[in-house]
């Protein structure tokens, strides 16, 4: 089955593109909750090309206060953008014109992906993105794609209803960097943003274009996925919605939300604050994830922590591979989890709650297993 | 010496059970209660999120009905829906975890609990799966 791309083309709203991904979440969860009456979308990759807009994330939903919104919303020598809040995880970030938005809508049960290996997985696909056009970038301890210690060229944001993907990626080709200037990107303080284009890339690709390339890239990556497929016609688009939405269930639509899902706003004393240029405050970011090499908070957990660098390469990591690998890919670092290693290592060790360790089973075990008659592995003379 | 009749011990003690059913989202809920069951997320799917950096919790006294949206847990930049298992109404919720997101990751079947729902109809338990059977699900769902 090959993986669907919807190029929005030109520029679009940030809404409608939301409404968009909306449906064809609905049509996922429509099949998750009665399989016999709604077909199973294809997997799907959504891309497109904002107009200027600020987003910020789930934590920040009912936060952000008026004031904030008129300064993000006030003209600048780069336009005006509009404010949405977002189901997303991560923080307050920009699209816009010369940003890759890409959002993948899939099922993460189908391809054995936990919400970790796939955001593993998303960065991986950006990795190789980036190095299609010669541009080296990597992860560091902050999660979203970065050149180098500073510098991030990809913003990061997923959410996740009942292991159906939406929301993604927003990877910088050209965008105007003032747009970022005005903000704490994500809420990293200290830290500053690029773009290809900066990173001299030249000819500066087209959004269509570096769209292809992150979809092909992403396809490599999924077990069971051959190909591509591109949906270019508007026309196409249109038939494709009236597909996917009108049998979904009502209830389904309206719980999954083409708007925030049946919880409260923040109570004040919980306040946020989405950081301004030249606001001072503490960097919500380092406050909330002391796991994360927060600087000088819970002591040895910063001064362990080491940046995941491309030695850290999980099967789903396709940065530099040409072909798809003839095994399955599955999520299968043997990395161990300790509070040192940064969060976004994928790792396949599972605890149960008497202490058992159980490893996920690789493609080997699970032959030799059926070879050995099924007894369980602590039965077993040798492996 | 005192002998139990046999049709005492038929009737059987009330024993309250401890005892947690589970969603095939890898959403728990305590049974024992149905007047206060507390609802969690399984140490499954805390492992598969990573750390907790952000939990989103619902409002005392909403009604819910069961697979409505009760709130989300984030972690590395994916914020993940949990569904009630069952309808009903929100009780009480955990605030420690708006301070302490973490707890989930210490113990997601413990003091990671989420919320308490009073539970509306105790027939929507049935269709949940007990330890044995999740724990068979969540190998199962492994070894594809």
């Amino acid at each position: 089955m090959p993986l669907r791309h919807i190029h929005l083309p030109g520029r679009t709203s940030y809404l409608h593109a939301a409404k968009l991904q909306d449906r064809l979440v609905s049509a996922f969860l429509a099949h998750k909750a009665k399989p016999a009456q709604h077909p199973r979308p294809p997997p799907t990759v959504i891309t497109a090309q904002f107009h200027p807009v600020y987003t910020c994330g789930r934590r920040e939903v009912g936060t952000v206060s008026a004031e904030q919104r008129q300064y993000l919303t006030q003209p600048t020598p780069w336009g005006e953008a509009e404010f949405h809040e977002a189901l997303r995880g991560g923080q307050t970030t920009f699209h816009g014109p010369g940003q890759l938005v890409a959002y993948p809508i899939l099922d993460l049960k189908r391809y054995s992906l936990t919400p970790r290996c796939w955001v593993n997985m998303l960065e991986s696909t950006v990795i190789a993105t980036c190095g299609h056009y010669g541009v080296k970038a990597m992860r560091t301890e902050n999660p979203g794609v970065w050149v180098s210690d500073q510098d991030k060229i990809c913003a990061l944001g997923v959410h996740l209803r009942r292991n159906i993907t939406s929301h993604g990626v927003g990877l910088n080709v050209s965008t105007d960097l003032g747009w970022f200037k005005r903000i704490v990107a994500c809420g990293l303080e200290g830290k500053g943003t690029t773009t290809l284009a900066r990173e001299g890339v030249e000819p500066v690709p087209s959004i269509e274009k570096i769209g292809d390339v992150f979809v092909e890239k992403l396809a490599l990556g999924l077990q069971g996925v051959d190909g591509t497929e591109l949906v270019k016609n508007i026309e196409d688009q249109e038939a494709l919605e009236e597909a996917y939405l009108p049998n979904a269930d009502a209830r389904i639509l309206a719980v999954h939300g083409m708007g925030a899902p049946a919880v409260s706003a923040h109570k004040p004393d919980f306040v946020h604050h989405v950081p301004l240029t030249g606001e001072p405050g503490p960097s919500d970011w380092h406050r909330r994830v002391p796991s994360l090499g927060a600087r000088g908070e819970k002591g040895g957990i910063a001064a362990a922590a080491q940046p995941v660098r491309d030695e850290h390469l999980s099967p789903t990591d396709i940065s530099g591979a040409a072909a798809a690998p003839a095994s399955i890919p599955e999520c299968e670092k043997t990395v161990e989890e300790t509070l040192e290693t940064p969060v976004d290592s994928c790792e396949g060790v599972l605890e149960e709650d008497d202490g058992r360790r159980k490893r996920r089973r690789s493609l080997a075990k699970r032959v030799l297993n059926r070879f050995s008659g099924g007894r369980p592995i602590h039965e077993r003379t040798s492996i | 010496m005192h002998r139990r009749r046999r049709g005492a011990s038929q009737q059987g003690d009330e024993r309250i059970a401890f005892e947690k059913k589970y969603t095939e989202d890898h959403e728990w809920i305590d049974i024992s209660s149905p007047e206060s069951a507390s609802i969690g997320i399984s140490t499954y799917a805390a492992k598969a999120l990573g750390d907790v950096v952000y939990v989103e919790l619902p409002t005392v006294d909403t009604e819910v009905k069961k697979g409505d949206a009760i709130g989300a847990v984030e972690s590395v930049k994916s914020a993940s829906d949990i569904m009630t298992p069952v309808g009903g109404t929100i009780l009480e919720v955990n605030s420690v975890l708006e301070e302490k997101p973490g707890t989930i990751n210490k113990s997601p079947e413990g003091d990671g609990w989420l919320a308490k729902i009073k539970v509306s109809d105790t027939a929507e338990l049935e269709g949940l799966m007990d330890a044995e059977a999740y724990r068979a699900f969540t190998e199962e769902v492994e070894d594809k």
